[in-house]
Order: structure tokens, then sequence, then C-alpha cells
């Protein structure tokens, strides 16, 4: 074991949440080592491949691709490997997933944060499932909503402010919370199709408006801006037009020589001192071991990472696990499934190939609690929009089931519809549920030996429930705007998700939660867990610019501290 | 370092081409996955990235052989296209063969419509029969649909 020279914080991961945190840190003037397990991309991998891609994940080769978790329906159950992850994996470097993500860029809204108090007053006690073990956050929107300024004014977001200070914008999203100005960009360029939609949504009595992006529309701060070549999801931006860290402070940190980066650097322990406080890890970088010993550790990986490394760095005084005396890492768990519908426009050239799937009409009447769910027979909700992207293997694998699934009428079915396929995706809101939790396989381990996460994970009714009438108003507006068909992917639960949440709760008290509202692990001081992993509610929309915010928060915070 | 010994014995590998003739048939429409060479990108894949899965080929082409055997007194391969279809549909609904018949299925479509750097899609065969604008270079707003 080679032990490093201390440093100020040690932050583990540098994708959107670590990367940020340790540009900032740096920024600040402290010293800060950056270990990345992948390496550093460069755009000569970026080449347009679905199969690349989609179907192997190339740019999670370094580590995720070798750990998928295991899953299960209930505690008694075998897990097995996850099957069919095909658009499913985070990837491994520098920047992290916000590399090859589409990079839509929400904040939450208001109602995400108060869901239990709402749900209750609104529809009583007996509107919350049983079983669930929904909370609120420990914090607002109003809270969070300087911060979510602050990501948006340093990375050049793309959109259509809809509440700005409260007063009403036109054009924008009505049920958004208030923010403190417009979008730092325009909204990403409309399509045929998303005017499609949007003229469909207007006659359907619902409120349209573009889809914000982590995705410049323009130039800004010297960086370039989206070029829709069409290969954006799942794959890197060869214009450099995703705002990912290196382009926004990591670089100019490096070269400050504040900021030390490792690549390829796996961290396998998170080490606290005799005072149970947090003072280093231990991480593997090539065939050597190494300690980098610190005053302070951001725990910045992902959802699954998160909660797999707190569980591997169990000691006499944490026997369950670091921060987990009270038992709760790992609970709380919930995803996305991204589950869609298909509608086909006989004889209509959609022009769907090529751009981004950012670049979409968005409703969010049926996201939160924008609508009465007293007769629904649920609570939650979700934005649905209208992607561009379309992508040719995609396009063949999700004909719809009227068709046969191969030969002569199957390809004839193709050759006449491939370019006349629209469809609308949706996030369904999860609950967190006392079942639905991640721990340490005991048997499955990764390519290194390790063992890797098991996910024990179903849908209540509530989520069932939800997911089909989130369908059913995506076929609704399909149908609108002129589909003569309309399909859905298959609707199930996926454990194993780029949208995934909880096992690292955030909340006020220790014993129902693993860090307090600043991220900062009740049990060890010193540590800050950044993620999705911290959410205590999944919310309907993509995490990524709620994860930002909150790393900025919490950085700001960590800076004060150890100043 | 590559392994000289095919992946699939001779058998198998033309088990592995009648399969994947039906999967996507030439038609009146043109050339099928046989044509666009899916079935040599299966089996490069087989190699390398889909290495994990070569088991479960070997395992299944078999089955499939033994099948048509059982009940159509030929290997698969020997069989008329009409045959093969019956076949293939009976298959695909089973508990023994379904997940296999769906791999090979997924695999066959990477291997018609996917980048042909892997092999297969040969000459853009399923890309022109979809009408597939392949992504890399700037879309225009013309080109999206919004002049």
């Amino acid at each position: 074991m080679i032990v490093l020279p201390p440093c100020d914080v040690v932050v583990v991961g540098l994708g959107a949440a670590g990367g940020l945190s340790a540009t900032l840190l740096a920024e600040a003037g402290l010293s800060v080592v950056g270990l990345e397990a992948g390496p550093r991309h460069s755009a000569s991998e970026f080449a347009p491949d679905e199969i690349s891609h989609e179907s192997r994940n190339v740019l999670g080769d370094a580590k995720v691709n070798h750990e998928i978790p295991t899953v299960r329906t209930s505690p008694g159950e075998r897990a097995v490997p996850a099957a069919r992850t095909r658009g499913l994996l985070m990837m491994n470097g520098v920047d992290g997933s916000k590399v090859h993500s589409t990079n839509v860029s929400w904040r939450l809204s208001p109602w995400n944060f108060t869901t239990l108090t709402a749900v209750r007053q609104r529809y009583g006690d007996s509107a919350v499932p049983s079983g669930s073990t929904l909370a609120d956050w420990p914090l607002g929107y109003g809270e969070l909503a300087p911060y979510y300024d602050t990501v948006e004014a340093r990375y050049g977001i793309s959109g259509q402010a809809g509440n700005i200070d409260g007063r009403p914008v036109p054009g924008g999203n009505p049920h958004e919370g208030p923010r403190g100005g417009p979008y730092p960009l325009p909204p990403l360029r409309e399509t045929g199709y998303s005017r499609m939609m949007r003229d469909a949504a207007r006659g359907l009595g619902w409120s349209p408006f573009p889809t914000p992006a982590s995705i410049r529309s323009q130039p800004y701060a010297g960086r370039g801006a989206c070029t829709y070549c069409g290969s954006c999801t799942w794959n890197g931006c060869r214009a450099g037009a995703k705002a990912v860290p290196t382009l926004h402070g990591l670089a100019d940190a490096e070269r400050s020589g504040a900021l030390a980066v490792r690549t390829g650097a796996r961290v396998t322990r998170i080490l606290a001192d005799a005072s149970q406080a947090a003072c280093g890890v231990e991480f593997v970088q090539g065939a050597a071991a190494y300690r980098q010993p610190a005053r302070a550790v951001v725990l910045a990986t992902y959802t699954y990472e998160n909660v797999r490394l707190l569980l591997l760095s169990a000691s006499p005084a944490f026997p369950r696990g670091l921060a987990n005396n009270a038992g709760n890492v790992g609970r709380h768990f919930m995803t996305h499934s991204f589950p869609m519908t298909l509608g086909v426009f006989p004889g209509r050239d959609l022009r769907r190939w090529g751009g981004t799937a950012a670049q979409a009409a968005a409703v969010a009447e049926f996201d939160a609690d924008n609508i009465d769910h007293s007769a629904l027979g649920f609570i939650g909700g979700s934005v649905l929009m209208t992607p561009a992207e379309h992508k040719a293997i995609f396009t063949a694998l999700w004909t719809p089931p009227s068709v046969p699934r191969w030969g002569s009428a199957w390809k004839r079915w193709l050759h006449d519809n491939a370019h006349s396929i629209g469809w609308v995706w949706t996030l369904p809101d999860v609950l967190p549920y006392e079942q639905n939790v991640l721990d340490l396989d005991p048997v499955a381990r990764d390519r290194d030996g390790v063992p890797r996460i098991r996910c024990t994970y179903r849908y209540f009714d509530n989520e069932v429930r939800q997911t089909r009438f989130l369908l059913d108003r995506a076929a609704e507006w399909l149908t609108a705007a002129g589909a003569a068909e309309t399909w859905h992917l298959p609707e199930g639960p996926a454990p194993v998700s780029t949208h995934a949440y909880g096992g690292t709760r955030m909340g006020s008290d220790p014993a129902t939660s693993v860090v307090d509202r600043w991220g900062e692990a009740h049990e060890v001081p010193g540590l800050v867990v950044l993620g999705a992993s911290t959410f205590p509610t999944s919310g309907g929309v993509n995490p990524t610019e709620t994860v930002e915010a909150l790393a900025v928060r919490s950085t700001q915070r960590l800076i004060s501290r150890l100043a | 370092m590559s392994d000289p010994r095919p992946v699939l014995d001779p058998l198998a590998r033309a088990a592995l081409r009648a399969v994947v003739s039906r999967l996507i048939p030439a038609d009146e429409l043109g050339p099928g996955a046989a044509e666009a060479g899916a079935d040599d990108y299966i089996v490069s894949a087989l190699r390398e990235e889909l290495a994990s899965y070569a088991d479960g080929y070997r395992a299944g082409l078999a089955a499939i052989d033994e099948e048509s055997l059982r009940d159509a007194g030929h290997r698969f391969a020997e069989l008329d296209p009409s045959r093969q279809d019956e076949l293939l549909e009976g298959w695909a609904d089973s508990a023994s063969l379904g997940e296999f018949v769906e791999t090979i299925r997924e695999h066959t479509i990477e291997g018609f419509l996917g980048d042909p750097v892997h092999g297969g899609n040969r000459d853009r065969i399923g890309w022109a029969l979809i009408g597939y604008a392949p992504p890399g270079q700037p879309f225009t707003a013309e080109q999206q649909g919004t002049p």
C-alpha cells in the first residue's frame, strides 16, 4: 500500500456530481485529488455507431459493464444477473455519464420536495400506499432554486422559462417552480415532429414547451453549439456542445495545480479515523494499491456504487458498512424505467432521423400533482416528451405487436413505415417501499472479485397504475397528432437504470436517513455523498440538474467548513 | 489473441445462416439479412464483444437442428423456407427456444441495420430498406422538417 501525501478533499468519481464538486473545491483554493475509475475519453471514441453505444455501451467498458447488479423481485428469491440492459447503463470516465447522456436538464417540481405532506393534506393519510416509505425532503424547492440558477448559468442550459420569480412566462412550463431569470440560452431547435406534437398538445388543451437541455443551442462561454448530428444519446459529443465539467472549469482547475486527477483509479474502501470522521480512501490503479489521506471525502460515483462502497467499507466501528450503524444504507431504492408509447403516421415522413433526443416538445400536465389525483388511484406522475434522434436498430426492434416480429411482413412494414414513426417517452415517478432495497449479492461478483450490488425491486399498484395512465396520455397525444396506431414498449420496472435513486437517503433524522440536508453522513463527519442516491423521492423528470444543484450546495458548505 | 478455431462448427454455421435468412428474408423488397452479412456479423461478434453468448449459440443452434430432425426429418438448413418459418414460429413462443430465438433476432437486426464497420449491413442494404439517414453529419433544420 503506497501512502500518498494528504490533500484537503478526495473526490470519488468525476461525473456530473463529482466533476463539478472537484472543480468548485479547487476553485476555492483547496487541494483536491479526483479519482476516476474510467479513462479520459476523446472525440475519436465518439463515432456514431448504434451497435457500439446502445447495444454494447463501449464507454462503460472500464468498469460498469462488468459489475451489472443482480436483480430479484422479493426477498425470498435468488437474484439473477440483470438481462436486457440495452440503453440502461452508465459509463465511466472523466465527466461521467454526462458524456453520453441526452442531457435533458430539468428542475424537480416544488411538489417533489414535500410529497408526503402534500399528499396527506390534499388526499388524506390513506392516499399514501401502505408499505411505502415516502418522506419529504429535508429542504424545499426554494432552498435549492438558487443552486439550480447557478448550474444553469455555469453550463449554459438551453430552454424556455415558464416562471420567473412567480410571474408566468408564455411558452414555458406553466407548472415549473419560480426561477431567478430566463435560461442562459434559447431552447434547442424545434423539429417538424416537435412542432406537430406541440400543436397537437395545444389542441388537447395542454401547455407544451421546449424540453430544457444541458446542450448548448448557441455558443456559450467560448464553447460550441449543437450540430444536431443524430448521435447524441449514449454517445459523446463531437461538437463539444454538451455541458460537461471538463469544458466548464475542471480542465482549468487541473492546470492551476489545485486539482490532481487520477484516471483508471478504482476506489476500494473509504476510511474513517478513530473519531469516526472520514479521513481518506484506498484505491487501486494498475497493479498498485494506494492510500489517499484527506480531510474530507466526497463520494460521487452513482447510486449503485455509492451504496456498494459504503457497504464494502465496514470496520469495527461500522460493522454493517460505513455510515450504516442505523441500517439505512441501501434502503428506499427507486428507478425510472423509461416506458414509451410509439405511433405510426402512415405516408408521412416525420424526419426524425438525426438531431438529439433532447429536441422535444414536452408537457407537464401529468407530472407531480399538477392534476387532481382523487379519482386516479395513484399519486405522482411525469412529464411527457417527444424526441428526435430516431435510430435504425431501435426502430426495427420495436415494431407494433399487430405486425409479425420477423419475416417478409415485418420487413414490408419497416420499409413502408420506418420514417413515419413518432414516440413519446415518460419517466413515471416511483415511490420508495420498505421492500425495495440494495445490498451486496452474497454470491455474484464482478470482474475484480468484488461482490455485486443486488437489487430487490418491484412495482406496486401505484407504479403500475401511474405508468398505464401516462402511457395512455402519450397514446392520446400521438393519436391527436394523427397517429393511425399506437403501441407501448414493455412497461415493467427496470431495477438497473440510468435513473436510479435512493440508497443513501437525505433526511434530518439519523435514525431514518444516511446523510443530512447538506449531503454529509450523519454518522461520519467529513463524508459527503453526492448523486441521486440521496434523493428521498424520484420525481418524474431527468435527475441530472438536481444532482448538480445539490452538488453545488453541498460543496459550498464543505468549502466553508474546511476554510 | 484470436483463437484460430471456428466459433461455430460448419453445421451450426449453416443453421445460423438459415435462421437469419428467415428472420429477414430476401424477397420482392430486396436482399435480406444473409445478403447483408448478418450471420458473418454474428460469428465475428461471438469471437469478440459477444463472446459471452457463444456457448448459448452453440447450444441453441444444436437444439434447433435436433428439433428440426425430430419434427421434420432434416436439419434446419435443409428444410424449405415455409417449413422453416413454421418451426421458427413455434420456437419463438416456446419455453425452450423462445429466448434464444429472441437473441438471434436482436443480433440479426444489429447485423442488418448496424454500422457496416461491424461487418454487417453490407452495402448499407438495411439502411436503404428503411430509408435511414445515418448520423454523424450535421442535420439542417430542413432535414429535420422545419424549413
